[in-house]
């Protein structure tokens, strides 16, 4: 039980260093609520979205589909945490 | 004919068409021209007069579509902000245009909240979501709120008077200018429907087209598409962006798009999906670029994708709008070109003097004639003088578009870049000046420059030069955010490089041509073999500088301190060819630490080349100077056990990113069991042993310095150009020999040249030994693997900013490992800045 939510909270943890270190400064990252939009914020471009995949690939180690790539995967810190469970869950 | 005749005719005829999908809302043709009547007698009624200014800053929706069409119904002129715009920016064109009303969200509103105090035309704010954000209401002086929704409720949706005509302005739409700050081109409705009746001709549009418009309403580009599907009864769906590429593709497919109008860096995504081809795009008809070329193969890959697509390379600048397409028929034949100029425009180039050149092949600048020529800009009339002059034909004024044409045989046109410095990227126009001055707002900022180079997926990246104030250490990333704080997206610099000083003409002003001209050159022809160099006239060239040197410093030979490595062997023949063999001294300082064999090949050197050489054992002289005892005691405070005699080092790991990239320095021993540890060094054991590793350096240069006073030489240097860029810890202290005529040289390229000039072959071919070339990663070892050819290839492309995509496929590797290896070159490069000193050296290009 500890370790799953030690497990999820790490993968919260590291979606946010990697939109704090890429796409905003870190005091707009405080801000930055888990359900936010990233798309309405502002906060991702077309060329940010293959920024985020390649960190998802290579982080997790899973591979994006094409299909994949929309909003409801990738659209805020939650999705792209549950997503990234969803995806593990299924490889393991 | 007025442009809100598009919607009223439209509505007319086709009452129940829908012309807007945007998300789940599907608005029809009468629902629109119903919903812009009551806003436009809203406005009127709140006191807009004819040719009054309403800015509308929200996000592509119903409501930004409705609010463009209520401006014009109330005879008021329009404009678009895009709503990734900042406060300070909107202040200024708010309050250049005197905007009389603000129509945004609360969302936007509270973004900008501090400016609008400062706004003293702007009368009224309207709220698209009002009833979402009442607290905004509450002790609020200055601009009067609306509620959107309450407007459409309470006011008639009769079409209000209007007593407009078609030479009144219809809207400004804001662009970069040379200056930083931006400028509003002024469209009247005449420009506009003209522009839009030309394009839409020659796209051959019909009501039956869906066209899918992902680009923001600010742009001209996403804005016609709006206004010709009004004209023809068309569809638009309208998205906020194109950001999740799957979503969109479902769209295309789900609305049966026909018409797709992109820009290069979205074709470049596109391309860039696994299984694009297995989507069904039969019902798309055409696609559109402009903003930008398409490269070549990229146009290649779209007609695979899309075979039956018809793909249309348009030209055009928001002062005209459109210049030119090229017919889809051609796009195979001369994919580069964008064709000639649309209907009921001519386009044709002139030389200097404005004398039209009728030749192939000639380069001049693109002229504009046409009734889609803009009025001019709002406020600017001298700005307006310089682009808008008499033409061919008497009393007439034409555009000249500040971009650089030539055409070929058939008269297509070829673009081949901007006159002034303005950038293009990701199908934007950006201001150098504009990123200069927010970048200058930096305290730590002595002066910086900005420049478009060469990008893969954007056409033209940003990227800053920046020199900074002495003591600064800021990241790049520091530099970015800063500017992100107070830029939209597309003008935050891509790539930041610190420099010491700008190239500069004699009078001061910035050389950026020369910033972006070499590199953009090279980056282009990027391959295996682009560090091959011309082994002769390199001799050549080296030779006579550093007979110049000898000569203007008045000495009559030169000193080489012999290491026994490639390097030094090169310098020593390459001052033989210079000077003669009888004005060369190879002086061998071997130390109680070096290694044997390195002494032994120096002499074997000297031997083979006939110069005259000295060998002094200087261990005495450090031991004197306590060099070795001040090292241990530092490196003692990291490993307690060290006895003094095991091998050690000092390395840069990767990806450094911290401020203080100091205390990532990291100390590696072998003890005598032969184990390798490390452990970072706090600031104090750093200092400690790079002073004592410098102590040794110094003494070398006390020797090579004696003999050269005694036989009046100069001291020949021996960094090579891998090492100097990269700053690396192993040569500090290397500075204050005389001349480094090799610094221009990459590791490949030095031995590429000892090869040529029949250096012996045992000291080619020995193994660098892991001192010299301190390229050591602690946390695992990807440059381990990587021959000194393919580092340099790397190092060239990351100085030269190659686009990552021209590398991997140059160099067989994956983006992954370009992208690492450049960040690494970055981190260490800056911090290692403060280490390199530059004594005169040969520039590369020169």
């Amino acid at each position: 039980m500890t370790g799953e939510r030690n497990a999820r909270g790490d993968i919260r943890g590291q979606f946010k260093k990697f939109i704090s270190g890429n796409f905003m400064s870190l005091d707009e990252t405080a801000s930055l609520r888990d359900d936010a939009s990233l798309l309405e914020e502002g906060i991702m471009d077309s060329t940010g979205v293959l920024d985020l995949v390649m960190f998802i690939e290579e982080t997790f180690d899973i591979e994006v589909k094409d299909e994949e790539l929309v909003p409801d995967n990738l659209d805020s810190v939650n999705k792209l945490v549950a997503f990234v469970e969803r995806k593990t869950a299924r490889a393991a | 004919m007025l442009l809100s005749d598009f919607l009223e005719t439209s509505a007319k005829a086709f009452p129940c068409k829908v012309a807007l999908v945007c998300q789940d809302r599907r608005v029809t043709f009468s629902g629109v021209d119903t919903h812009a009547n009551s806003l436009g007698n809203a406005l009127i009624d709140d006191g807009l007069r004819k040719q009054d200014r309403v800015a509308v800053y929200l996000d592509n929706s119903v409501e930004s579509v409705v609010s463009i069409f209520g401006t014009l119904k109330a005879g008021g002129i329009f404009l678009v902000v895009n709503p990734q715009v900042k406060a300070l920016k909107l202040r200024y064109i708010l309050n250049d245009c005197q905007a009389r009303v603000l129509i945004t969200d609360s969302k936007h509103l509270t973004d900008v909240a501090d400016i609008i105090p400062r706004c003293p035309d702007l009368k009224s704010i309207i709220l698209t979501d009002h009833e979402k954000a009442p607290g905004l209401d509450e002790h609020v002086t200055g601009p009067r709120r609306a509620s959107y929704r309450a407007i459409l409720e309470q006011y008639p949706s009769g079409r209000p008077e209007n007593h407009c005509i078609d030479i009144d302005l219809a809207s400004l739409i804001y662009t970069s200018g040379t200056t930083g700050n931006p400028k509003g081109v002024m469209l009247t409705h005449l420009n506009m429907v003209s522009a839009a009746t030309s394009i839409a001709q020659y796209l051959e549009n019909t009501g039956d087209d869906v066209i899918l418009d992902c680009l923001p309403l600010a742009f001209d580009y996403g804005l016609y598409q709006v206004l010709m599907a009004f004209k023809f009864g068309g569809t638009v769906v309208l998205e906020k962006g194109f950001v999740y590429p799957q979503q969109i593709i479902d769209v295309v497919i789900r609305e049966k798009v026909t018409g797709w109008p992109l820009v290069p860096t979205v074709a470049a995504i596109l391309l860039r999906l696994k299984k694009i081809e297995e989507h069904d795009f039969s019902r798309l008809r055409y696609i559109t670029n402009t903003a930008q070329a398409l490269p070549p193969s990229h146009i290649l890959r779209l007609r695979q994708v899309f075979p039956h697509v018809k793909i249309f390379s348009m030209y055009g600048l928001t002062e005209c709008k459109r210049v030119s397409y090229l017919p889809p028929d051609e796009v195979d034949r001369r994919p580069a070109s964008v064709g000639k100029a649309m209907p009921n425009t001519q386009a044709f180039i002139v030389d200097d003097r404005g004398n039209e050149i009728t030749e192939a092949g000639r380069a001049g600048e693109l002229v504009v004639r046409g009734a889609n020529v803009m009025r001019g800009y709002w406020n600017l009339p001298d700005e307006t003088d310089r682009v808008l002059r008499p033409g061919p034909y008497p009393g007439e004024k034409v555009l000249y578009t500040g971009d650089l044409f030539q055409k070929d045989e058939e008269g297509y046109l070829y673009f081949l870049g901007r006159k002034d410095d303005i950038i293009k990227t990701a199908g934007e126009r950006v201001s150098p000046r504009e990123v200069e001055n927010v970048l200058c707002e930096r305290e730590d900022v002595v002066e910086a420059a900005v420049v478009g180079v060469e990008d893969e997926l954007l056409g033209q990246a940003i990227k800053a030069f920046v020199v900074l104030v002495s003591d600064a250490t800021p990241t790049e990333k520091d530099v970015m955010a800063f500017c992100s704080k107070r830029l939209e997206p597309f003008m935050v610099p891509k790539y930041v490089d610190f420099c010491r000083e700008l190239p500069k003409t004699s009078t001061g002003k910035v050389r950026k041509k020369d910033l972006v001209k070499a590199k953009a050159v090279d980056s282009m022809a990027f391959s295996r073999d682009i560090l091959r160099i011309d082994c002769e006239a390199e001799t050549r060239r080296i030779c006579s500088f550093i007979q110049k040197q000898a000569g203007d410093m008045r000495r009559s030979g030169a000193v080489v301190g012999l290491s026994g490595g490639v390097d030094s062997a090169l310098c020593a023949e390459l001052c033989v060819r210079a000077l003669g063999k009888d004005k060369v001294l190879g002086l061998v300082l071997p130390e109680r630490e070096s290694n044997p064999i390195s002494a032994e090949y120096a002499t074997k050197l000297v031997r083979k080349m006939g110069i005259a050489s000295e060998t002094i054992d200087i261990t005495p002289t450090i031991e004197a100077l306590g060099a070795y005892e001040n090292r241990d005691k530092p490196i003692r405070a990291v490993f307690p056990d060290y006895d003094g005699r095991w091998k050690s080092k000092i390395v840069l790991p990767a990806d450094l990113l911290s401020k203080d990239a100091l205390n990532f320095f990291t100390l590696k021993v072998e003890d005598s069991d032969g184990n390798i540890r490390s452990a970072r060094l706090n600031n104090e054991n750093l200092r400690g042993i790079v002073a004592a590793t410098n102590a040794k350096q110094r003494t070398r240069m006390m020797y090579l310095y004696q003999c050269a006073e005694r036989d009046n030489y100069l001291v020949c240097g021996t960094t090579n150009r891998s090492e100097a860029v990269q700053g690396f810890f192993v040569k500090y202290g290397d500075g204050g020999v005389d001349i480094e005529p090799i610094q221009h040289l990459y590791k490949n390229q030095v031995y590429q040249l000892a090869e040529h000039l029949g250096v012996i072959r045992e000291i080619i071919d020995r193994a660098p030994s892991p001192d010299t070339f301190s390229f050591v990663v602690t946390d695992e070892e990807f440059y381990f693997r990587m021959p000194y050819d393919k580092l340099d290839l790397l190092m060239y492309a990351w100085e030269n900013s190659v686009p990552i995509g021209e590398v991997c496929a140059a160099m067989d590797l994956t983006e992954e490992q370009v992208r690492r290896a450049f960040r690494d070159f970055t981190s260490k490069f800056n911090a290692t800045k403060h280490l390199r000193t530059l004594p005169p050296t040969l520039d590369m290009r020169a």
